[in-house]
């Protein structure tokens, strides 16, 4: 994620209490029920607070790892935007892209693939999620851009898809197979 | 090896090609059938068209038989994997020190003529070099880690005459440094500037390779079927197919380049050959012609030492069809005088002295004499 990038609410959007349940209305009367997570985070989105700051918040507050609150968060965000709640004008780009290292070599095996690092000579299998995160990264993505995607094959929610590929990808990155892209 | 245990791994070696066979029975075959077949396919390197036959449900086999062929095709994409890294370093190796190359073979057909390189299996690096600079790359090869397989008759003889010399690493993985196709009179008729005058760029790893274009490439295969060993392997009359069937593939400067290097009996041979065995497709005019071609006496001469099956008594055979196919007095001398009184090192791996390996020469051309 760009350190740098601020996230702000759109105008005219604010919170309103429905009974025990907190939604956020905007401007155009569209409710949106969010998770007591998205709404703090969605409060934070002042266009001051970075996202880097916003991973210290959640730190402080939750008792997870920092890749899988990172990933939480990004996803968060992703959603926050698609939702139209937030603006932020380079979220997709400004987000770290995990792509494939350019100096690999590998083959298809049916449902898995092999992968040898040039640089290493280390030997990597991929078989089931894996692949499907290798395939997709045929073009450099973000957890969130992946978990999205994935969470359509898979019927899963993309929080949970992005937490679960969230240590596979540091993995892939430890072997030398993916590399991260930061602005 | 049974006759169906060959038909079968012949049925594996023709899969997916136009004209393929009915090789293969409806029901996974019983485990002693299995067992024989697969072993040939081993050793003709078809564990890749053996997996893709069974995963696209044409080879039909049963749960086990699947998961062995799925292991095995790791460990033979493993060890290809592990051959391609190795090709990038002999490159880099090379380009350090200014040598011209063309990656042959297994390494650049399994990218540039197949639909998926995990159908060709490979087994070592095979890299021309120009006959000029041959010395060069191997001592390059030599300094960075490799050893020379086999000494060479005298100084120098690799780079006028050979077909080329075979480097290992450490971790024993084979470099073939090509100087030309093959040895004996094929090879010393081929005009080498040929292979140089073009090329085709592809990448692996992220890295430029260049191997040769396709036309060569198709008669290196052809070279490789007929003058390497015979019969020839299942896999090269494979990649006979997989380039005949090549877009854009020009069959008309195929045969008039092996015309121009004299080997236009190999070229029909070969073709015939994977047509024969695996149902090649063999497209118009290359079909007519092979149909009619005859070789010339001197031709047939040089294909019969190629084509004995006494590879330890075809040798001299092909040396003496070589000595005739140069052109030059230097140079026949030369390659006379280095067969005729090699250095030691080069007699002692195969022969207890120079009489015991002039002996066996003369053996093999009396037996020749008398057929």
């Amino acid at each position: 994620m760009d350190h740098a990038s601020r996230p702000t609410r759109v105008d005219g959007a604010r919170i309103v209490d429905v009974g025990e349940l907190s939604t956020v209305l905007t401007a155009e009367g569209t409710r949106h029920l969010l998770s007591g997570t998205a709404l703090a985070i969605w409060q934070l989105c002042d266009g001051s607070t970075s996202f880097d700051e916003m991973l210290e918040v959640a730190t402080a507050m939750f008792t997870a790892e920092a890749g899988t609150l990172r990933a939480d968060i990004e996803v968060v965000l992703h959603d926050l935007h698609r939702r139209g709640l937030i603006e932020w004008c380079h979220d997709v780009d400004d987000a770290p892209r995990y792509r494939r290292e350019p100096h690999l070599l590998s083959r298809s095996l049916g449902d898995a693939v092999l992968l040898l690092a040039l640089e290493t000579g280390e030997m990597t299998e991929l078989s089931g999620t894996a692949v499907a995160v290798w395939e997709l990264l045929a073009q450099p993505d973000t957890v969130a851009g992946i978990g999205t995607e994935l969470a359509t094959w898979f019927g899963e929610s993309p929080e949970r898809i992005s937490a679960d590929i969230g240590p596979l990808l540091d993995e892939l990155c430890r072997r030398g197979v993916l590399a991260v892209e930061q602005h | 090896m049974t006759s169906d245990a060959e038909h079968l791994a012949t049925g594996v070696a023709a899969w997916g090609l136009d004209g393929d066979r009915d090789h293969w029975p409806a029901d996974p075959l019983p485990p002693a059938v299995w067992d024989h077949v697969l072993s040939l396919v081993d050793e003709q390197r078809l564990i890749g068209l053996l997996a893709a036959g069974i995963r696209a449900g044409d080879l039909p086999a049963d749960a086990g038989q699947q998961a062995e062929v799925e292991s095995g095709l790791r460990a033979a994409m493993a060890g290809a994997l592990a051959l391609e890294r190795k090709a990038l370093d002999v490159v880099a190796h090379l380009d350090a020190e200014g040598i011209d190359h063309r990656i042959l073979k297994g390494a650049a057909v399994a990218h540039l003529d197949y639909p998926d390189p995990a159908l060709r299996v490979f087994g070592d690096v095979d890299v021309l070099v120009r006959a000029e600079q041959f010395d060069d790359a191997i001592a390059t090869l030599v300094a960075t880690g490799g050893e020379r397989r086999y000494p060479e008759p005298r100084p120098g003889f690799d780079r006028r005459f050979s077909k080329g010399s075979c480097v290992v690493d450490a971790d024993g993985i084979e470099v073939d440094v090509h100087r030309t196709f093959a040895m004996g009179p094929f090879g010393v008729t081929m005009v080498l500037d040929d292979l140089w005058a073009s090329g085709q760029g592809y990448e692996l790893g992220g890295r430029p390779l260049v191997a040769l274009q396709a036309e060569h490439r198709l008669l290196h295969a052809c070279y490789h079927a007929v003058l390497g060993s015979w019969p020839p392997r299942l896999l090269t009359l494979r990649d006979i197919a997989q380039l005949l069937r090549r877009p854009g593939m020009d069959l008309e400067l195929v045969r008039t380049t092996a015309e121009r290097w004299q080997g236009d009996a190999v070229l029909a041979v070969a073709v015939e050959s994977a047509a024969a065995t695996i149902g090649a497709d063999v497209p118009q005019p290359l079909d007519e012609w092979m149909r009619s071609f005859r070789p010339s006496a001197r031709q047939a001469r040089g294909l019969d030492a190629h084509l004995s099956p006494d590879k330890g008594r075809s040798y001299p055979w092909k040396s003496w069809e070589a000595f005739l196919a140069m052109h030059g007095v230097r140079d026949r001398a030369a390659f006379a005088r280095a067969l005729a009184i090699p250095d030691r090192s080069y007699i002692r791996p195969r022969y207890s002295s120079n009489l015991d390996r002039w002996r066996a020469a003369l053996h093999s051309l009396l037996d020749r004499g008398r057929r």
